[in-house]
């Protein structure tokens, strides 16, 4: 493994103390540049997360064992599993190849991605909708769409919107490295910075990176909770002990 | 008129361990059968293969309407959805696909769903979504969107099971009423010894999934029913 490498070992201490001397003070000079290509990214996990939901919610219902018959589910779950076990990464590469350089291929890559995890956790939140409730809509001559749109979409409304704001936060942070491979945003500038050994100015693109990720969760948080019905716990009185009187 | 023919049913989940055996029932127009027996003898399992909801492993079970109201154990509403619109899922069979798909109800179901509700003592809770609702007014709602089914026969799985006694009497009586007012055949799930004695018509007891005994519900009692089931 190298650990007795002493020479080498110590070459690498030196050399991540001279790149922390390098790192700071960070280079404020690159902040418009960077805020321009933040804003980039966040337009390509929105835009991207929003295209991802709405594909997911007809993948999803196609996918419902309680719902169509196995000819119409096997097949669509087998699809999303392997739009899954592709990582985002690769599906920007893919893009990149098919649509060029630029935030297209990044918001394509989200929102493919977006569709195989949005969908698969939408298919599970369906299956949990009480078969009672399937049973009497099938009884009055509900057809499998019928189903899905009156029973199924209304019973898991709460899940549908609390994993879109999950996916939201994981998608902006996921889509600052999808410039690495030129599919636009913050990452484009990201890996230009480490090339070109601009240290400082990686260290005020971090920052402001984080600062916008803290943002976008605080926000998504505070949407999420005026979407969905909050279960306020009320603080628990006390009880005294002590002696009777 | 006969509305419901059950000959030489059996069934079973997993192909080995029987939950029906030779089941054999008829129920005419406008009459009122309770299903009784121990929890796991094969009640729900019955209603729901007389609603289409499970096939038979064998045997016939003939209908002389497929208009069937179903109500749930647990009631089955959307709960999401307010009072109204869970009864006027009951128009779905009738309404257009694409029309339904939309949301798009015609104004003679609405007006008949709203007349249910008003039947049934909830028009004033017609836009309350059903999960604000009480034990009793989901009952109701339940009621009211089997009935908007226009069925001809109605199966209910121990629909009062959960409620107190005064709410389980009031829903019965209303229940029955109506389908007796329109000539509704009644098949239904139940527990209680009085309420079946002051509602049903006639009652079939169903031990390990044989019907044990039918009787006059007028005759039912709680010494003749542990006779019955011991």
């Amino acid at each position: 493994m190298g650990f007795t490498d002493l020479p080498r070992l110590s070459k690498g201490v030196t050399n991540l103390l001279q790149l922390s001397s390098e790192l700071f003070p960070p280079n404020l000079q690159d902040v418009p540049a960077i805020l321009n290509a933040l804003f980039e990214t966040i337009q390509i996990a929105f835009v991207g997360t929003i295209i991802g939901f709405i594909l997911s919610i007809p993948a999803a219902a196609l996918a419902l064992r309680t719902a169509f018959p196995s000819y119409i589910t096997a097949p669509t779950r087998a699809l999303l599993a392997l739009v899954r076990t592709i990582p985002a990464l690769f599906w920007a590469v893919i893009f990149v190849i098919a649509v060029g350089l630029g935030p297209l291929a990044g918001t394509l890559a989200v929102s493919v991605y977006s569709l195989g995890y949005l969908s698969k956790l939408y298919y599970e939140a369906f299956e949990a909708v009480d078969q009672d409730t399937i049973d009497a809509l099938r009884c009055a001559g509900a057809s499998s769409l019928a189903l899905v749109r009156y029973a199924v979409i209304p019973e898991s409304l709460n899940a549908i919107f609390s994993q879109l704001f999950f996916m939201f936060e994981y998608n902006v942070r996921a889509s600052t490295v999808l410039g690495f491979v030129g599919a636009g945003g913050v990452g484009f500038l990201m890996i230009n910075y480490i090339e070109t050994l601009r240290y400082s100015s990686l260290t005020t693109i971090i920052i402001l990176t984080l600062t916008v990720v803290v943002a976008v969760d605080y926000v998504s948080g505070r949407l999420r909770k005026m979407v969905l019905p909050e279960v306020r716990l009320k603080t628990p009185t006390k009880i005294r002990t002590g002696p009777m009187t | 008129m006969r509305i419901l023919e059950v000959r030489d049913l059996h069934f079973s989940y997993d192909g080995l361990k029987p939950v029906l055996r030779c089941v054999n029932l008829v129920l005419e127009r406008g009459e009122a059968l309770a299903l009784m027996g121990t929890s796991g003898a094969g009640k729900t399992t019955l209603l729901k293969i007389v609603a289409g909801l499970l096939y038979p492993y064998e045997g016939v079970v003939k209908l002389s309407s497929d208009r069937v109201g179903y109500i749930p154990q647990h009631f089955g509403l959307v709960k999401n959805l307010t009072a109204l619109q869970n009864v006027l899922l009951g128009s779905l069979g009738r309404v257009g696909k694409t029309s339904s798909l939309l949301g798009r109800f015609p104004r003679h179901e609405v007006e008949r769903a709203y007349g249910l509700l008003e039947a049934v003592g909830l028009a004033h809770l017609s836009e309350r979504k059903t999960a604000l609702l009480s034990g009793g007014e989901r009952q109701r709602v339940a009621v009211a969107r089997a009935l908007m089914q226009s069925p001809s026969i109605l199966l209910a799985d121990e629909f009062v099971a959960d409620l107190d006694v005064a709410n389980a009497i009031d829903i019965m009586r209303l229940t029955i009423d109506v389908c007796k007012r329109s000539d509704i055949a009644v098949l239904m799930t139940m527990h209680d010894a009085f309420l079946v004695n002051r509602f049903a018509d006639r009652v079939a007891v169903l031990k390990e999934g044989r019907i044990a005994a039918e009787m006059d519900a007028k005759t039912v009692d709680v010494d003749r029913l542990e006779a019955v089931l011991r």
